[in-house]
């Protein structure tokens, strides 16, 4: 049973002038019986009989007329009333639908596809893609319509669109299928199409988080795989050792065995660190920059006093919003990543500073030590990359730094002039900003441990 | 087979792990060079004799590259494509011994020329037999470049 465009089926439309039908019928039939029979046996005179016969047909005319009246205007209101529910479900529907006839002049639409197109129905009705779209998208609307046609089914498709109410780009997924009175002659293709940006957004970021995964998973088995070679191997030699006696190997490979479970350990400590940075959250609070990079400060004082780094902090104080020991880390590891490179240099500074331009607030960690060469800017950021065989640490703090800014939708980049030459640590945080910088003021990592600068 | 001794270029991070093929080459009865370097910067700076391998009497060529693959400094295929892409430098024999079995790290590393790669085998005895096989095959079977 093939739907027509009426929406009624041909079952349908059949019941519904039976209903008007029979009820005439039996009304009509039961007239002739027992009017005749009355006429029969009330009058007798032959005259008035003739002038009752013609009274009674024009009777029958009257009363029938009016009970035709009544039974069609019954059907007519029903119909009415399912055809204004169906026009309301379509205008309804959120999503954007319409009816192209084979020509692909529109038919019909409903009050999304109104809205999208930014016309009325009366400015669309009789158009075609061309009059309503660019003429490159109108080529590909009228192909899916030729595609629907000739699959003689549902098609998909998915193009970029411009919304006429905002002027915003939107990913359109639309289905076309063709449509078919009930004769099954082509009436044209109906379509329906459904904002999809966010949803395609969403997948992209999932498919960007499957890759990290991989990278992740492969970093980790690598790298773990490594001190258990060791493990592994020098029990081996500590078998042999022992057959032999050598109780001077024995210390020395208990050694190596010792220092790679060492390592197993940090990383997997790190490992669950980073894990943890995205699952466990402390509640958000209100803080300010300036007492938190204090708290970064002091939290690596140790090792800033050991290569007598000065700490300075310039631009405006900036109030954020967020998890507090989280947001210091940042800091934290950035200082520390900067102690940590500075190399020979004599003169050892880091600089923390906030620019503000007009579109956001960049976040700046700026060191004079031995920089960065322009092919490790994006390694850095990985799990376990350290650039120096040499240097404690697992080489996990800035990849640490990365997730944590990327939980505050913000991004990270470092900017050097090549190695010796300093580098610096570029970051925002929007997810973090709170409210607009405050003053402007010059102070010394010593005061900021003192909190003389305070009062901000 | 031929017993001359050879100049081996290590380049490995783990210092556990450069003890272990240390271990394994004092054992070949040949007496073999073994230089160990640390990171992918030190191998080109070898290679290239720089700064502290600039005396060709203590720093003498390779016969024979032992490559780990994730370096700290200049990656190990950065190194392996800096030899390989350099003619004086192309004819050394380039062997990849490291924990990754990643299909894309070999692919890389063959695409990259090197001559063999070899995955770390977390055995013992796995260990000290692919570098018996490795010693044999390497240093005594193979006809040198030079």
């Amino acid at each position: 049973m093939k739907n027509g465009f009426n929406g009624m089926s041909k079952d349908s439309i059949g019941a519904a002038v039976w209903k008007v039908v029979l009820p005439y019928a039996l009304f009509a039939s039961l007239w002739i019986l027992l009017s005749d029979v009355l006429v029969v046996l009330l009058v007798r005179d032959p005259l008035l009989t003739g002038v009752i016969s013609t009274l009674k047909g024009w009777g029958f005319v009257i009363v029938t007329s009016m009970l035709l009246s009544v039974l069609v205007r019954r059907r007519v209101v029903k119909q009415n009333w399912v055809e204004a529910n169906l026009r309301t479900l379509i205008n309804t529907i959120p999503d954007p639908v319409w009816l192209k006839d084979s020509n692909g002049a529109y038919l019909s639409c409903n009050g999304a596809f109104e809205r999208f197109v930014g016309k009325t129905s009366v400015q669309v009705l009789g158009r075609t893609d061309y009059d309503l779209f660019e003429s490159g998208i109108a080529d590909v609307f009228s192909r899916t319509d030729g595609e629907a046609i000739a699959v003689g089914g549902a098609v998909r498709s998915e193009e970029w669109l411009t919304v006429a109410a905002d002027g915003s780009r939107a990913l359109m997924e639309t289905i076309k299928t063709p449509m078919h009175d009930n004769s099954g002659r082509l009436i044209g293709v109906l379509g329906i199409a459904r904002d999809i940006t966010e949803r395609k957004r969403a997948e992209e970021l999932l498919n960007e988080k499957h890759a990290e995964m991989e990278r992740f998973i492969y970093t980790v088995s690598h790298d773990l795989k490594s001190p258990l070679i060791t493990v592994r191997t020098f029990l081996g030699y500590l078998e042999q050792d022992l057959a032999a006696n050598d109780a001077g190997r024995v210390r020395q490979d208990m050694g190596y065995v010792r220092a790679a479970t060492d390592k197993m350990e940090r990383m997997l400590g790190e490992l669950l660190e980073v894990s943890r940075v995205g699952r466990m959250a402390n509640p958000p609070t209100i803080l300010m920059l300036r007492e938190l990079v204090a708290e970064a400060v002091d939290a690596v004082a140790g090792q800033i006093a050991q290569r007598q780094v000065k700490v300075i902090l310039t631009g405006d104080d900036v109030e954020l919003y967020g998890d507090r020991p989280r947001l210091a880390e940042i800091w934290q590891n950035l200082i520390e990543n900067g102690v940590k490179y500075m190399g020979g240099t004599a003169d050892p500074v880091i600089e923390i500073g906030t620019h503000k331009n007009c579109e956001e607030t960049v976040f700046t960690v700026c060191d004079n030590g031995i920089g960065i060469e322009p092919k490790d800017r994006e390694k850095i950021f990985g799990l376990f990359s350290k650039l120096d065989a040499g240097s404690e640490g697992t080489g996990l703090g800035l990849a640490l730094v990365k997730k944590i800014v990327e939980i505050y939708q913000g991004r990270i980049w470092v900017e050097s002039e090549g190695a010796g030459r300093g580098s610096t640590f570029f970051f925002t945080l929007p997810g973090a900003l709170n409210c607009q910088p405050r003053n402007r003021e010059q102070v010394t990592a010593e005061e900021l441990k003192t909190g003389s600068w305070g009062g901000v | 087979m031929k017993g001359e001794p050879i100049v081996i270029l290590l380049v490995e991070d783990d210092p556990a792990h450069a003890e272990i093929v240390r271990r394994n080459f004092e054992n070949f009865r040949v007496a073999n060079m073994l230089m160990h370097v640390e990171d992918g910067q030190a191998a080109l700076d070898y290679l290239y004799r720089k700064g502290m391998y600039s005396d060709p009497e203590s720093s003498p060529r390779p016969g024979l590259i032992l490559l780990d693959l994730r370096l700290p400094r200049v990656d190990g295929i950065e190194v392996l494509q800096k030899v390989k892409g350099d003619k004086n430098l192309c004819g050394i024999p380039v062997i990849v011994l490291t924990t990754s079995a990643a299909e894309s790290d070999v692919a890389m590393a063959y695409g990259s020329h090197a001559n063999s790669y070899l995955v770390k085998p977390v055995d013992f005895n796995q260990f000290v037999e692919l570098m018996e096989s490795l010693g044999y095959y390497w240093l005594a079977w193979n006809q040198k470049p030079f």
